[in-house]
């Protein structure tokens, strides 16, 4: 029985070679399987965007009745100080207070325009009544008439809360709630940055390279050739427009 | 013949093939090297499945879910617990998803003053951190184009302007999104219905049913429809979990997605977050059934024009501008207001021995003979302040 030895050799051998792949297989799969499985992150509260993105109240904080000014860090009413002194009145005057005033509106020179010149947190009005701080679009309607009426139909100024009329969500902001009284002109805004979206990002050098004073054609690139002028060798143009 | 049936005898146990070489150790060690090192391979090509979520893959539900309009309550429940738990996974927010049906008795119009946009950009902005939409490659809903005045021909437009401050003066800006046409092209062309109009005009896209085919994107003209061409990138911290099936839920590769009015804001009545930003009220949004809203005042009262008119699509989005009035330096309005001190012996302050107030209302005085009734010190104001 010589054989014997050699072909139980060859038999293991052959056992071991058959089976090494699916071993492999099994131990690389139990590897797997111990390594892997869900990883459980703690659920995070959602952080708040870009705060300039959020503010969606009024643009400028309006003066509430009965209207108060900062004094030496303290809120006064304008009596506090208005029924001590008394205030220049004329054109042009040199203001002693109040610097921080800049009037920029129109043709108007004088406080007492709008301000009341016997109670200073009062407004007048054209006819001498006088009206609260609340009431500041009767006093602007009266230079600003049609304005007025555009803002009392919605159609001017910012409305907030909701789209339903007469559900009492709805927030219609005043005149002064926009504009600064004293320099109603808005101010001039830094714009938040261009599209760079795939098909709206940067021009093409194609598309820079054309002046795009001149309505973009179809015959374009004809008219080009036609008149001897090959888009290709055009001197390259800066991406960027100035 | 013979000699086939000789070898073909039954109980013969064949030997081995002399040709085939024996199992040395040389080969076994080759091919155990081979072996594992196919193994490692094997195993690094497959780890990465070990980052593999739930969420990366459509499970059978989604594979399996409806189309929106013919699903059940209990498929739509079920459908959006599976998109919640996708966002949670994906974002670790929980989101107050849920869908919106439209309201009765509503159609949303939009109106945008022309006078008033000083294409400061951030509506655009304010949409997308409102919709969700991808951060990188960015994708907004709304350009605002830049034209020279005196002209609305598009051509001339550039949505690339770069002031260091706006608004140009030889400009004016043209904001536009999706004008929520009531004659939508971009529905037509839709192959597998995945786009289309509710009842309160809103153009919606069923993110789950769109398979990408970009027709929308050809046909609209207004330019509003955009494309997932990557997968959405969305910062974890920038998610708004205010969301709804037919709006701003995050969407997948491959999908369309376009403006929808913010209707996880506008159909429970507040205001779409582009109005809301808007720094100067050019912004108008409201329900043009209503007779009282601002948009329905805007229609009565101004002289409104779409975009493309002549492409009829009838869109619910309205550009006007404000009429100009005469203001108190207008040389013209000065001079209606001495002519009609001259006449009538009115008394503006605009001649220079009249005794009038202040020449600041000459302008409300021109402007009182242009529309008496509207004017405050007649007889018609009726308390002002809203």
């Amino acid at each position: 029985m010589q054989g014997a030895p050699s072909r139980f050799r060859e038999q293991s051998s052959a056992f071991i070679a058959g089976w090494t792949l699916p071993i492999g297989f099994v131990v690389v799969a139990l590897a797997l399987l111990m390594n892997s499985g869900p990883v459980r992150i703690p659920v995070e509260s959602p952080a708040i965007v870009s705060e300039s993105l959020t503010a969606i109240g009024p643009r400028r904080e309006a003066l509430r009745d009965p209207p108060t000014i900062g004094v030496e860090g303290r809120e006064e009413n304008c009596r506090a100080c208005h029924q001590i002194f008394h205030s220049a009145s004329a054109a042009g005057a040199k203001l002693s207070y109040h610097h921080d005033i800049v009037l920029s509106h129109g043709l108007n020179d004088r406080c007492v325009n709008c301000h009341d010149i016997d109670d200073r947190e009062r407004l007048t009005l054209r006819d001498g009544t006088t009206i609260p701080f609340a009431e500041t679009p009767l006093l602007c309607a009266q230079c600003h008439g049609t304005t007025y009426r555009d803002w009392q139909r919605g159609t001017h100024g910012k409305t907030l809360g909701s789209w339903i009329t007469g559900s009492g969500a709805q927030v219609r902001l005043g005149c002064n709630e926009c504009h600064d009284p004293h320099a109603p002109r808005y101010p001039a805004y830094e714009p938040l940055p261009g599209p760079r979206t795939l098909r709206m990002g940067e021009p093409t050098h194609d598309e820079a390279a054309h002046d795009r004073s001149t309505p973009r054609s179809p015959l374009r690139r004809w008219r080009e050739a036609a008149s001897g002028v090959v888009p290709g060798a055009a001197p390259p143009v800066p991406a960027h427009e100035p | 013949m013979t000699d086939l049936r000789i070898h073909d005898g039954p109980s013969h146990v064949p030997a081995p093939d002399p040709g085939e070489p024996a199992l040395t150790r040389r080969s076994f060690l080759r091919t155990g090297a081979a072996a594992v090192g196919g193994m490692a391979a094997l195993a690094a090509a497959l780890s990465p499945l070990r980052e593999l979520s739930s969420s990366d893959l459509p499970n059978l539900d989604q594979f399996l879910q409806k189309h929106y309009k013919e699903m059940t309550p209990d498929q739509m429940e079920r459908a959006l617990e599976r998109i919640r738990a996708q966002v949670e996974e994906r974002y670790r927010v929980r989101p107050h998803l849920r869908d919106l049906k439209p309201m009765d008795g509503v159609e949303f119009v939009y109106a945008l003053n022309l006078s008033r946009c000083i294409g400061c950009r951030k509506c655009v902005h304010a949409c997308v951190a409102e919709n969700n939409q991808s951060r990188s490659p960015e994708i907004q809903y709304i350009r605002v184009i830049e034209m020279p005045r005196g002209t609305l021909d598009l051509e001339q437009g550039n949505h690339r302007y770069d002031h260091p401050t706006v608004p140009d003066a030889n400009h004016f800006y043209l904001p536009v999104q999706c004008h929520q046409c009531a004659n939508p092209p971009c529905v037509k062309v839709c192959p597998v219905e995945a786009t289309w109009q509710e009842s309160d005009g809103i153009t919606v896209i069923d993110y789950d049913w769109c398979i990408g085919c970009r027709y929308c994107e050809a046909a609209c003209p207004y330019w509003a429809r955009r494309f997932n061409f990557t997968e959405p990138s969305l910062p974890r911290e920038q998610l708004n979990p205010n969301m709804a099936y037919l709006s701003n839920r995050p969407r997948d590769k491959g999908v369309m997605e376009k403006c929808h009015f913010c209707l996880h804001r506008t159909r429970e009545g507040r205001m779409p977050a582009c109005v809301e930003i808007c720094p100067t009220g050019a912004r108008k949004f409201g329900n043009v059934l209503d007779p009282d809203s601002e948009v329905s005042q805007i229609l009565r009262s101004k002289r409104v024009f779409v975009l493309k008119e002549e492409v009829g699509t009838l869109p619910r989005f309205f550009y006007y501008f404000d009429e100009r009035y005469p203001n108190s330096l207008d040389p013209e309005a000065i001079e209606i207001a001495r002519r009609l001190e001259r006449e009538e012996g009115a008394q503006y302050g605009a001649l220079p021995g009249s005794s009038g107030p202040n020449r600041d209302f000459v302008a409300s005085a021109v402007a009182a003979r242009w529309d008496a009734p509207f004017l405050p010190g007649a007889s018609t104001i009726d308390g002002g302040a809203a």
